[in-house]
């Protein structure tokens, strides 16, 4: 089964989840300023499932990492669940991240001492859920992603297309309103990543959830549905489809 | 967070087991000197008692300040009898002290001497120093006049056996007076400082040279080892009663302050040196963690990246420390308290270490074998402080963790 099969939630472009107004962030190398991004807008619907595209460097990585406040614009303001996020402090920013958004990140996803299910759950029990809760959510989605018979498998026992699904259950086990991943198929074949691909697209269509993806991923870039394309820290281009 | 402080130091299992035995026996070594330093501590207090004469001193009032030689305790017999009549009281023994000064009948050489007059017999509970005698005899011989020295006095005065000695010092009436002894005996302690006053002769003799009469300078008392000083002079001030009248009664370390300071002194050595040692683990403790929370920069940039807060993943690295000196310090007691009840009841023979006897500000060590002695309040004290220190060395390093940019996490391909 796959997304472009399943019952679609239509993407709601009237709840915006994220809005971005002339977002500027300049890295200090020393003397050296490197303009990452230079004044970006963008909006994100409750819904979507958008990809943001461009040449290394353009300022992909930089985007989702303010989108998903692990750092600070240098100017403009960011909105993410109606909430400005551009100068919240670390450790507001932390708990803003663990209530909100999901992550899957390229590698290294996983904590190396907790077992398959640990990490997947990680995030609900960091966040206060009770035990047979958590079990009751994370399990079927494991199950879900044919993890079912690993829970217990530390996470250097598994391959790379098994812990990015583990990453991605965890990202969406506490039904954030946001998933956030970076180039999630980097390290992937083309078979694994198309699998971890339907996946996502699945959970888009089910729960509504919106995704961000940074990626240069061919197959990724074609399946999103919406392509937007960044060039030297500017938007260039912006493709519903 | 447990859990995952938990998994992280079995993770890293050899570093576990190097700072975690570090630690252990570092708490153990450091426990130990303590429980051979309260035992040293009580030996070294019970020697410098018997050398010093007794638990509890009595004199004429104010000669131990004056030493005047006119000063004296004229009827000694009631005063020892009521000690002897003491509870736990093991020895009472009378002394004259004569101060003057020594030369040897040639006039080849002189020193000033404290003489003591004593009963052997009587002195034997105390400082018994016919131990130490190394030609002729102790005072047994049939000379009156016979007089023990310490075998470095008899070498500043160049005289040996069967050689006159002369002293020169003022009687009970307060008459400058010389009296004839003869060298009837050497003894040989190993200290040279303690050689260097030895002299002793006859309390009759004594008695009789100073013009004393019964009379004697000094009657010291003996108690049981457990009782306080305080409690036996006031056993033996009761005791007394009436007889009391115009005597002091000293304990030794009111009489010698500075020898207390001493032995005080050198136990707190012992305790700074165990710091010292601790210091040092200490840093290294600092160091290990710092390389862990380097070394994981990206894992815990991850939990940062998920929403663990700053200050969490700092108590991460607390909770880290806080298990392995648990743990290491819970084997740390249970070592030193294996080393406890091995020592306690076989004691640590400190001589065979250091070759022999020594003295500490003219006590002589003789018995050198310490049986250790655990301070309860004094154990879990040291054991808190110890905990702190280990607290402290992981702030920097748990500090460093909260400082660390989860952004950088997310670069993990750069
Ligand atoms: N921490 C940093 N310090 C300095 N410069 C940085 C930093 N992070 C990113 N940059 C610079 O900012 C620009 C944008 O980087 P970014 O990582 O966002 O690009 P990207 O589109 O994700 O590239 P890629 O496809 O290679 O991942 C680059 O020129 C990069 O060198
Ligand atoms: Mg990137």
């Amino acid at each position: 089964m796959t997304a472009a099969t399943a019952p679609s939630a239509a993407p709601d472009a009237d709840t915006a989840i994220i809005t971005a107004r002339d977002v500027t962030k300049v890295y200090k190398q020393g003397k050296v300023e490197v303009l990452a991004l230079r004044g970006v807008d963008l909006d994100v619907g409750q819904g979507e499932f958008v990809v943001l595209a461009g040449p290394s460097g353009s300022g992909k990585s930089t985007l989702l990492n303010l989108i998903g406040a692990l750092d600070h614009p240098t100017e403009g303001s960011i909105l993410v669940a109606g909430r400005e996020i551009t100068h919240l402090s670390r450790s507001v920013a932390a708990r803003f991240r663990l209530t909100s958004l999901g992550f899957v990140f390229q590698a290294y996803n996983l904590v190396p001492v907790l077992t398959c299910y640990e990490n997947a759950e990680y995030t609900l029990a960091l966040a206060g859920v009770p035990r047979t809760e958590r079990r009751r959510l994370v399990v079927p989605l494991l199950e879900r992603v044919g993890l079912g018979d690993m829970l217990t498998r530390k996470p250097h026992e598994l391959s790379g297309g098994q812990q990015q699904r583990i990453a991605v259950v965890r990202a969406i086990a506490s039904r954030p309103a946001l998933v956030l991943a970076d180039e999630p198929t980097a390290n992937l074949d083309s078979e694994t990543s198309g699998n971890l691909l339907d996946l996502m697209l699945e959970l888009n269509a089910e729960h509504g959830t919106t995704f961000v993806f940074a990626s240069h991923d061919p197959d990724l870039i074609a399946r999103a549905r919406r392509v937007v394309r960044l060039k030297d820290g500017r938007i260039d281009g912006d493709e519903r489809r | 967070m447990w859990k995952l402080a938990w998994r992280q130091l079995l993770r890293n299992r050899a570093r576990t087991l190097i700072t975690g035995s570090a630690i252990a026996l570092a708490v153990a070594m450091f426990l130990m000197s303590l429980a051979l330093g309260d035992g040293m501590y009580g030996k070294m207090m019970q020697a410098a008692e018997r050398s010093a004469g007794g638990g509890v001193l009595i004199h004429h009032d104010g000669w131990w300040k004056g030493r005047d030689s006119t000063a004296n305790i004229t009827a000694p017999g009631p005063v020892i009898a009521a000690a002897e009549r003491v509870a736990g009281v093991r020895g009472v023994a009378a002394r004259v002290i004569l101060e003057g000064l020594l030369t040897s009948a040639s006039r080849e050489g002189f020193a000033g001497a404290n003489v003591r007059g004593i009963d052997p017999a009587a002195e034997r509970p105390f400082n018994d120093l016919s131990r130490y005698l190394k030609r002729g005899d102790f005072l047994s011989g049939d000379d009156p006049r016979a007089i023990v020295l310490g075998e470095k006095l008899a070498d500043d005065l160049s005289v040996d056996l069967g050689d006159r000695v002369v002293l020169r010092f003022v009687d009970a009436t307060g008459k400058e007076e010389p009296a004839l002894f003869r060298l009837g005996g050497i003894v040989a302690t190993g200290s040279a400082e303690i050689d260097r006053q030895i002299a002793l002769v006859r309390l009759a003799t004594a008695q009789e040279v100073a013009k004393l009469g019964a009379g004697v300078t000094q009657i010291g008392v003996l108690g049981d080892p457990g009782e306080p000083l305080d409690a036996l002079k006031a056993d033996v001030a009761r005791a007394l009663g009436t007889a009391s009248a115009g005597l002091e009664l000293l304990t030794w370390q009111e009489a010698m302050p500075e020898l207390v300071g001493f032995i005080e002194m050198d136990g707190n050595m012992n305790i700074m040196f165990a710091l010292v040692i601790f210091v040092i683990v200490a840093f290294g403790i600092a160091n290990t963690f710092l390389m862990s929370v380097i070394e994981r920069v990206r894992e815990l940039g991850l939990l940062a990246a998920l929403g663990v807060t700053p200050a969490r993943i700092g108590g991460l690295v607390l909770r880290e420390t806080v298990l392995l000196a648990l743990v290491a310090m819970t084997l740390g007691f249970a070592l030193a308290l294996a080393g406890h009840a091995y020592f306690a009841t076989h004691g640590l023979d400190y001589g065979a270490f250091i070759g022999g006897d020594f003295d500490v500000s003219g006590v002589i060590m003789d018995d050198l074998i310490i049986y250790t002695k655990v301070d309860a309040p004094r154990w879990l004290g040291s054991g808190a402080a110890v905990l702190v220190m280990i607290l402290l060395s992981a702030l920097y390093p748990a500090w460093r963790a909260t400082r660390l940019d989860p952004s950088q996490a997310m670069r993990t391909y750069e």
